[in-house]
């Protein structure tokens, strides 16, 4: 309890954490000894090249993987503790995540996806629909809601996928490459919808990508290199998207 | 968007597959739902049969002295003891008209009558005419009250012969068989009966029989002894205490004890416990199928998991815990066996009709068949399913994700 009162600003805190596959000389350390803190209400950029350790970060923060050392706190509340059943659920509950690939289940609307992690977490019906149709409704896509993935564009999943994410209300929305799959119009787009969200709703978000042009648009950079965090600083010319769409500055 | 809605979609979007799936289950649940039920069908057959001559009726058929060997072959084929109708027996009789007499004459309450029965192995005519197709029996009078057999004209007591329905109408379709002369063998008698139409004992057969009184028929035939005797007794009740009565009046004639007393319940008993067992093994074989069935869903579900790695990791990272993707294909699973045990139920709800209609045998679709096909198809579903589904709910939505 005493760690909680001292680190209340601080929703996720990373200590020495590790992560290392296969035995003996095989073995491959992914992560070594990442020590992060991410305060609540920030938008962090991930930064690194492939190979550099941001997915099994990602998986780690998203509670898909558990690290081999170290710490893991969310809220206060020790993550490396917790049996998959448990992490399942406080996933479910707490943290939402946009993938690269615009993971929209094809054969469901863009409604019944936004609804779905809110379904899988029990939440009555009502309340159900009426987050979902607000999600949809902050993202610019609530005139989309009874289509099927395959009848929107790109830019559009992408956007009903973050409804989705942020719809249950979470805590921290971890986004894998948002703008991987698109061009660079609907990536903007898309970037903007985060920079919004962000604002208005004040969520704490962590972008993982290697692009640096995408990684401007955050508040902060950590940025990674062979499992090691190597930069860690506020943006100081932060892109915004909504003002000023540039078609310069990062390699895609 | 509920787990069943889920399943049906996807059930529905893989049509083709689905049905082929299901169709290992449809011929499983088809062909076992179709057996159990003609089955029941031949059962209730031989029921009606039995209920028809009555239950007090009692049956001493020759034996071997001392064993227990096979009494006669029964007629309804599939009996194992001599039938309650006419027997070709394999041992030579030693029953004769005096124990008839000597059962009749008992003066014991729970013997109400005995009537002895024989076959007689000759032909029956018009004078100078060929023979037509019917059996002729000798049997003492109490045997048509016994047997139900109802008089349409003349008498039974008669010292002629008694014709059945359909004896009477071959030989003499346009005038009355009353009075008419017919030729057993080689011997003239006087009709004196017609019976009404009548279904008869099983394996029996009164509408193509001419009865002979018994006395008649052992001069006729030449024969001393009779093939059987069936005794009544006074009700279904007194059967016990009429089979004992009637064992010690014949131990009393036959110290040897060679002949064996059976009741028509211990028929009733033996062809249903052999039709049970007939129907209980070929429904097992049947089943064999089904299990085939169930291997077919199990292989089409591991397809399907591995299909929808991607929509299992993305519905994982939403929250799904493993038992909603557990549940999620088990209900997939367990559907399709459903819709293929309804569909073959329905099939066979129609072949048992039909066959039933044409066999002749009151074979229905029962409710213990349908609910046995309906448990069965969840079952199969549920136990062919659980491999494909725990893989799915097992998978880490991580690597699930990777796989693109």
């Amino acid at each position: 309890m005493a760690i909680k009162q001292a680190e209340a600003q601080s929703l996720i805190e990373l200590r020495e954490v590790s992560r290392s596959y296969g035995e003996g000389e095989a073995t491959v350390h992914a992560l070594r000894g990442v020590t992060l803190s991410i305060k609540s209400g920030e938008m962090v950029a991930l930064m690194g090249p492939s190979g550099s350790g941001k997915s099994t970060l990602m998986n780690i923060l998203g509670l898909f993987d558990r690290p081999t050392g170290g710490a893991y706190t969310f809220g206060g509340q020790d993550m490396t503790r917790l049996s998959a059943r448990q992490q399942a659920s406080f996933r479910g509950r707490r943290i939402a995540f946009v993938f690269q690939g615009i993971h929209l289940l094809p054969r469901l609307t863009a409604l019944a996806n936004v609804e779905l992690p809110m379904s899988y977490a029990r939440m009555a019906a009502n309340t159900r629909r009426e987050s979902a149709l607000k999600a949809l409704e902050l993202l610019g896509v609530a005139h989309l809601k009874d289509r099927y993935p395959s009848q929107m564009s790109g830019g559009q999943a992408q956007r009903v996928a973050i409804a989705r994410a942020i719809a249950p209300g979470p805590d921290l929305l971890l986004a894998d490459e948002p703008t991987g799959a698109l061009d660079r119009k609907s990536g903007e787009l898309v970037l903007q919808a985060f920079q919004e969200l962000h604002e208005e709703t004040g969520v704490t978000i962590v972008l993982v990508t290697h692009d640096a042009f995408v990684g401007q648009h955050a508040a902060r950079i950590v940025a990674l290199e062979d499992g090691q965090v190597i930069g860690d600083q506020p943006v100081t010319d932060r892109l915004m998207a909504a003002r000023q769409p540039s078609p310069t500055g990062g390699q895609s | 968007m509920n787990t069943f809605a889920i399943a049906w979609d996807s059930i529905w979007h893989h049509r083709t597959r689905s049905f082929l799936t299901a169709l290992g289950i449809i011929i499983g649940v088809f062909a076992v739902v179709t057996l159990t039920s003609l089955g029941g069908g031949v059962q209730k057959y031989v029921n009606q049969k039995f209920a028809g001559i009555g239950a007090n009726l009692i049956t001493v058929v020759p034996a071997l002295p001392h064993t227990n060997a096979k009494g006669g072959k029964g007629g309804f084929g599939g009996g194992r003891h001599g039938g309650a109708g006419p027997s070709f027996s394999s041992i030579p009789s030693t029953l004769t008209a005096g124990d008839v007499n000597a059962l009749n004459n008992s003066h014991k309450s729970v013997l109400q009558s005995a009537a002895g029965v024989i076959t007689v192995p000759s032909l029956l005519s018009q004078p100078h005419k060929s023979p037509i197709g019917a059996s002729i029996m000798g049997v003492s009078s109490p045997f048509f009250g016994m047997q139900n057999l109802k008089i349409q004209s003349g008498t039974l007591k008669g010292t002629g012969v008694v014709l059945g329905y359909h004896v009477a109408h071959e030989l003499f379709p346009h005038k009355s068989a009353l009075n008419q002369t017919v030729v057993v063998g080689t011997k003239d008698f006087t009709v004196t009966g017609v019976l009404k139409s009548a279904q008869g004992a099983p394996g029996s057969d009164p509408n193509n029989t001419a009865y002979l009184p018994l006395n008649a028929a052992l001069s006729v035939s030449g024969q001393t002894t009779v093939s059987e005797i069936i005794l009544a007794a006074s009700s279904p009740q007194n059967v016990p205490s009429a089979v004992t009565a009637a064992r010690n009046i014949l131990l009393h004639r036959h110290p040897s004890h060679n002949f064996k007393i059976i009741t028509s319940q211990e028929i009733l008993s033996t062809v249903t416990n052999t039709t049970k067992v007939i129907t209980e093994f070929l429904a097992g074989i049947a089943g064999i199928s089904l299990l085939v069935g169930g291997i077919g869903i199990m292989n089409i579900m591991l397809v399907t998991v591995s299909e929808r790695f991607r929509e299992i990791g993305i519905r994982k990272a939403l929250g799904a815990r493993d038992g909603d993707i557990l549940v999620q294909f088990l209900t997939e699973s367990v559907l399709l066996a459903l819709i293929g045990g309804f569909v073959g139920t329905i099939l066979s709800g129609l072949a048992t009709h039909f066959v039933g209609k044409a066999v002749g045998i009151p074979a229905n679709l029962t409710v213990g068949s349908v609910l046995t096909a309906v448990l069965f198809s969840i079952g199969v579903g549920a136990v062919f399913g659980v491999l494909p589904a725990m893989r799915a709910a097992r998978l880490m939505p991580a690597e699930a994700l990777r796989t693109e």
